[in-house]
């Protein structure tokens, strides 16, 4: 069926346009109602071209609504992403929080039991001493006796360590302070362990000794706390090593007191703080993944049976929190080993 | 002529190793007291040359019995040793430690070191 030329331009004009809307093209409006001219189009033209003018501008505006809707959506989804991340930060926090109190209900029980537990335990301990030594003395003659009971011996001594390592925890509440060069603590603890740096060929590498402020401390109890993070060097390099020691002033950054174990001291510095940094690096093992959350953990230890009580870092943790200083335990950045980072306010 | 230990501690057990071992060295007489209330009595009968005491007994503690020692003149001159569990071995030394005008020795003590200790006590006598 044949159209008079003239509609069938028009019927093609308006294909055009409808495909021009089809691709998201709006802007021909005014050319689609320019054709609802009775005057120069045929009626049937005219009606269809408002129809479908009609139709173009109702689709553009159901566009632009379903524009802004997504973007509507969009704000709100990324509004959502915030406040999911900020749950997930407070969930976070929340264990945290939740992980600390179980650790410090941990301490207090280990503390509370500790004196109580040494006394009984060590007249036990005393009677099997003298029990061996009588013994010893009187098996000399027969090496495999003499040795089954030396061996019963050593047993005791190690119950002992452990009571002893009880006893410190326990006591660790108690300061002497005084103000001390902390340079002076660090040099005596190191004397004190001088044999078994030499034994276990760890050499000591110590920074340049600048001026420190003096430092109110506990002079004994910090010897403590170096003996034990020196022996942990010294135990992570069973083929020897290098163990790096070095004091400085430090203005303490809110990174650095984030990586600082949870748990510490309501007194401990804040960021921004002016502190005297402690660094002891090893050349050593490292720490691995599991043992870093348990690390202050009484009782934890990598230790083989009978070398570590598994109370050494429990003991330095409190007593450093009673000095208001924090510790913080990792790998070096260049892999190299461990390090502890140790920060004291003045 | 042997020299006389009076061991006053609540641990039987603890007295009668520590006895068997110094008994050993053939060179000391030694009486065992396990009932703190009983030691002074014990001590005047025995007229001991070194007393080794027990400081946390039930009854009565070691700082009575050295006080009611330090109160008859026949044996206020008595060198005492005190052996206690409460202080560790990181704080005493093995072989001694004075704490105050007392020595101390911590519990477990091995006996060449109580042994060091009662020479080293009697010598100083």
């Amino acid at each position: 069926m044949a159209y008079p030329p003239q509609v069938e331009k028009k019927l093609e004009q308006l294909i055009a346009l409808a495909e021009n809307l089809s691709m998201g093209r709006y802007g021909d409006h005014d050319r689609i109602f320019a054709m609802t001219d009775n005057e120069q189009y045929p009626p049937v033209i005219a009606r269809l071209a408002e129809a479908f003018g009609m139709m173009a501008v109702k689709i553009e505006a159901r566009e632009f609504r379903l524009e802004q809707m997504v973007g509507d959506l969009t704000t709100a989804r990324d509004e959502l992403t915030v406040a999911n991340t900020k749950l997930q930060q407070s969930l976070f926090e929340l264990q945290q929080a939740q992980m600390q109190l179980i650790q410090q209900a941990k301490l207090e029980t280990v503390g509370r039991l500790a004196a109580g537990v040494a006394h009984e335990v060590k007249n036990p301990l005393a009677i099997i001493q003298l029990g061996v030594d009588f013994l010893a003395n009187e098996l000399r003659e027969n090496r495999i006796h003499h040795e089954t009971v030396m061996d019963m011996g050593d047993a005791v001594q190690r119950a002992d360590r452990v009571i002893k390592g009880l006893l410190d925890f326990s006591r660790s509440e108690q300061l002497d302070l005084k103000e001390t060069d902390i340079q002076s603590v660090i040099d005596d603890s190191l004397l004190l362990v001088r044999h078994e740096l030499n034994s276990g060929h760890v050499t000591v590498e110590q920074g340049p000794k600048e001026p420190l402020p003096p430092l109110m401390l506990d002079k004994n109890k910090l010897k403590q706390v170096f003996i034990n993070l020196f022996m942990n060097a010294v135990h992570a390099m069973p083929e020897g090593g290098s163990l790096t020691i070095s004091a400085s002033l430090h203005v303490i950054t809110p990174e650095e007191l984030a990586t600082c174990c949870a748990g510490q001291g309501q007194d401990k510095p804040a960021a921004g703080d002016r502190t005297v940094m402690l660094r002891i690096a090893d050349t050593g093992t490292g720490i691995s993944k599991e043992a870093a959350a348990k690390l202050f953990d009484p009782f934890f230890t990598t230790k083989p049976v009978g070398v570590g009580t598994g109370l050494g870092l429990s003991v330095t943790r409190k007593i450093l929190e009673l000095h208001q200083a924090v510790i913080s335990l990792g790998n070096r950045s260049d892999r190299q080993g461990a390090e502890a980072v140790l920060y004291f306010t003045f | 002529m042997k020299k006389r230990i009076l061991l006053v501690d609540d641990e039987a057990g603890l007295t009668r190793m520590m006895r068997r071992n110094l008994e050993a060295t053939g060179r000391f007489e030694v009486q065992e007291v396990n009932i703190s209330t009983h030691a002074f009595t014990a001590a005047q009968q025995f007229r001991p040359d070194l007393v080794v005491l027990d400081v946390m007994m039930p009854d009565m503690d070691g700082g009575a019995v050295a006080a009611e020692l330090a109160d008859d003149p026949d044996l206020a001159q008595v060198p005492i040793i005190y052996l206690t569990a409460i202080v560790s071995k990181r704080e005493v030394e093995p072989t001694g430690s004075m704490i105050g005008n007392h020595i101390f020795l911590a519990k477990p003590v091995k006996h060449d070191d109580l042994l060091a200790c009662i020479d080293k006590q009697l010598g100083a006598a």
